[in-house]
């Protein structure tokens, strides 16, 4: 499941799957901008068929934050 | 080619529509949120700068949920229409799309207590209209029919509206870059221009052969209303210029019974332009009407319920589009209304888009006489072609934009103008628009060719020189050039014509060479030719009349 949220998320952000990680932080990593952000939760919402409530997006740091709010 | 430039100019969140787009246009979107009005007033904006080359308006009321009186509504949309209007004053020769406006207003209402959103969609849509219907380049993009077609549930999402303003949901986000991409592929790109349809199972339900024309299901309620709702959407859509034609397996004379007495046929024979009832294969069929009406393969739409038929079509004509045929034919409306939009669906009615089907069935009585006359020019004079060239006029503007992106066959350089840059030849002294208008004893051709002649220093260049199919091969680019050659002796020595292949202007690449240029440079991107002016042109004596009128009017 790692592998594939990190393949989504590559793919949302436009970026080589290479060049992120789940250490990938949201305030230091271009791409991944506020406007990402909302492309990116529509396409692992739409993916893992999960919907994120909004209080838990505010505290996302990086990609492993993320991928945890997949879990709950 | 370069990528079209647009500008999108929203109330909410366009960035992510924007990012869709880029793939095919260069999108412009005003810097900051909700930034559009102040862009509109603002002259030094790069909106009117940059070369834009469509503008969309799309507006979005999830906003409204948040305004607490009728007052803030007002004042919300005297705005909108204000910048509106002031937009469609500034810029007056590209093409303006203004959406219409699906006004989400609070639902916590009581049965009984007035709701608003109903009228406010109904105001701003008479708004727009009235737009569209007064100005030669604002139209409608009805994105809140797309939102009643998807549903809102589906179209919008609340976590992106609160999240950055943005309220669509991904299917949202599709939806509304779907309405966009059509509405500007009605601007930048060549249609469709004919549909070839099956009769049995497509027309009507069952097979006329073995049914009988009372046997058939087509009726004007119930079960057989399905094939009567497809030949209405069909009959608007001939009645918007849209050609359609037979081609079905049957006896001749079964089929056109029911299609000359059937009561509730709503096409009869003359609203097709061409009837292949036999029993060849239909590739041929349709290779046969190419032929005979002038057109290309990739005009052409084929509906049949057969898939064999579709296969067989689509593997020797691999340009005509051949939609997927409903399996359930009460699917059959929809598949019309969407195939219209996908592929015909154009800015708005010329008068020659109203009379295109009867001028292909006079094109058809002109063939017959050809055949019994084999020379060219007595053929021209048994049908007393008359032709009228002039420097274009304001009024022209619209059909010389359709004439300059729908030409494929009759055009020597195949370039797009959009109907800015038309008017802005329109208005420099370098450039010299002709319209030609023909005519001959079936009836009026209308405005059917365009030449368009950069004046350089030393030389006339004809930087765009096209005509209808309808009336190529009646000797009307001789009646132009010799008649180009007369207007330009004594101004110039020599016209240069510029000959650009595609994959669609065969028809054309010897026709410099036929009308007496000399090739004077050739590159893989096409032919430079030369003609001597001084030398004069011989005159076309086998047309009725010419009228030539270089004058400005």
């Amino acid at each position: 499941m790692d592998e594939k949220f990190l393949n989504v998320v590559a793919e949302s952000l436009e970026v080589d799957v290479d060049e992120i990680s789940m250490a990938t932080e949201y305030k230091n990593f271009e791409p991944w901008d506020s406007m990402a952000m909302m492309s990116l939760l529509m396409d692992i919402e739409e993916e893992f068929n999960v919907s994120i409530p909004i209080e838990k997006i505010g505290k996302v740091k990086n990609l492993q934050d993320l991928f945890n709010l997949l879990k709950d | 080619m370069d990528k079209k430039k647009i500008a999108i100019l929203s109330n909410v969140t366009v960035d992510m529509v924007a990012a869709k787009l880029r793939k095919k246009y260069s999108v412009y979107i005003p810097d900051g949120f909700d930034m559009w009005i102040t862009d509109v007033l603002n002259d030094e904006s790069a909106l009117y700068s940059n070369n834009i080359q469509a503008v969309i308006i799309l507006l979005d009321g999830t906003e409204f949920r948040s305004l607490r009186s009728g007052e803030e509504f007002s004042q919300r949309v005297a705005l909108w229409r204000n910048a509106t209007e002031k937009l469609i004053e500034k810029i007056t020769d590209i093409p303006i799309f203004v959406s219409t406006i699906d006004f989400r207003e609070s639902a916590i209402r009581t049965y009984s207590e007035r709701k608003y959103y109903i009228e406010w969609a109904d105001e701003w849509y008479q708004f727009v209209q009235s737009l569209a219907e007064s100005k030669k380049n604002v139209y409608v993009m009805d994105i809140l029919q797309r939102i009643l077609n998807e549903g809102r549930n589906s179209f919008y999402s609340n976590k992106m509206w609160y999240m950055g303003s943005m309220p669509y949901s991904k299917n949202g986000i599709i939806a509304v870059v779907d309405e966009i991409s059509k509405a500007l592929s009605a601007v930048f790109e060549s249609r469709k221009k004919i549909i070839a349809l099956d009769l049995d199972n497509t027309l009507w339900g069952g097979v006329i052969g073995e049914d009988g024309i009372n046997g058939v299901e087509l009726s004007e309620h119930k079960e057989g209303a399905r094939f009567y709702d497809f030949q209405l959407r069909l009959l608007e859509m001939q009645k918007r210029g849209i050609l359609l034609a037979i081609n079905s397996k049957n006896n001749c004379e079964d089929a056109m019974e029911a299609i000359e007495n059937h009561p509730h046929m709503l096409l009869r024979k003359n609203s097709f332009v061409s009837e292949k009832i036999n029993w060849n294969d239909k590739s041929s069929n349709i290779k046969e009407m190419e032929t005979e009406l002038n057109l290309t393969e990739g005009a052409f739409v084929f509906i049949d319920d057969n898939p064999v038929e579709r296969e067989v079509v689509s593997g020797q004509c691999p340009d005509v589009l051949i939609p997927e045929f409903p399996v359930d034919t009460t699917d059959l409306v929809d598949m019309a209304e969407k195939l219209y939009i996908n592929v015909f669906k154009s800015l708005s009615l010329t008068d020659e888009d109203k009379a295109k089907t009867q001028m292909y069935q006079t094109e058809a009585k002109r063939k017959a006489i050809q055949s019994s006359t084999l020379d060219l020019d007595d053929y021209i004079k048994v049908l007393e072609m008359r032709a009228d060239i002039h420097l274009m006029c304001d009024e022209e503007l619209e059909r010389v934009h359709q004439l300059c992106n729908k030409t494929n066959q009759f055009n020597l350089t195949t370039k797009r103008y959009t109907q800015k840059e038309i008017s802005d030849m329109l208005a420099d002294v370098r450039y010299d628009i002709f319209t030609i208008s023909s005519s001959d004893k079936f009836g009026d051709n209308g405005l059917v060719g365009v030449a368009i002649c950069e004046r350089k220093e030393k030389a006339v260049v004809i930087d765009t020189f096209l005509m209808s199919c309808r009336v190529m091969g009646r000797k009307l680019e001789n009646v132009i050039i010799s008649e180009l050659v007369k207007y330009y002796k004594g101004q110039y020595n020599t016209m240069i014509g510029l000959f650009v292949q595609t994959k669609k202007n065969i028809p054309v690449v010897k026709k410099y060479d036929e009308l007496g240029f000399a090739v004077v440079s050739e590159d893989e991107s096409g032919k430079t030719y030369s003609y001597d002016i001084s030398k004069g042109c011989e005159k076309v004596n086998s047309y009725s009349e010419i009228i030539f009128n270089g004058e400005h009017k």
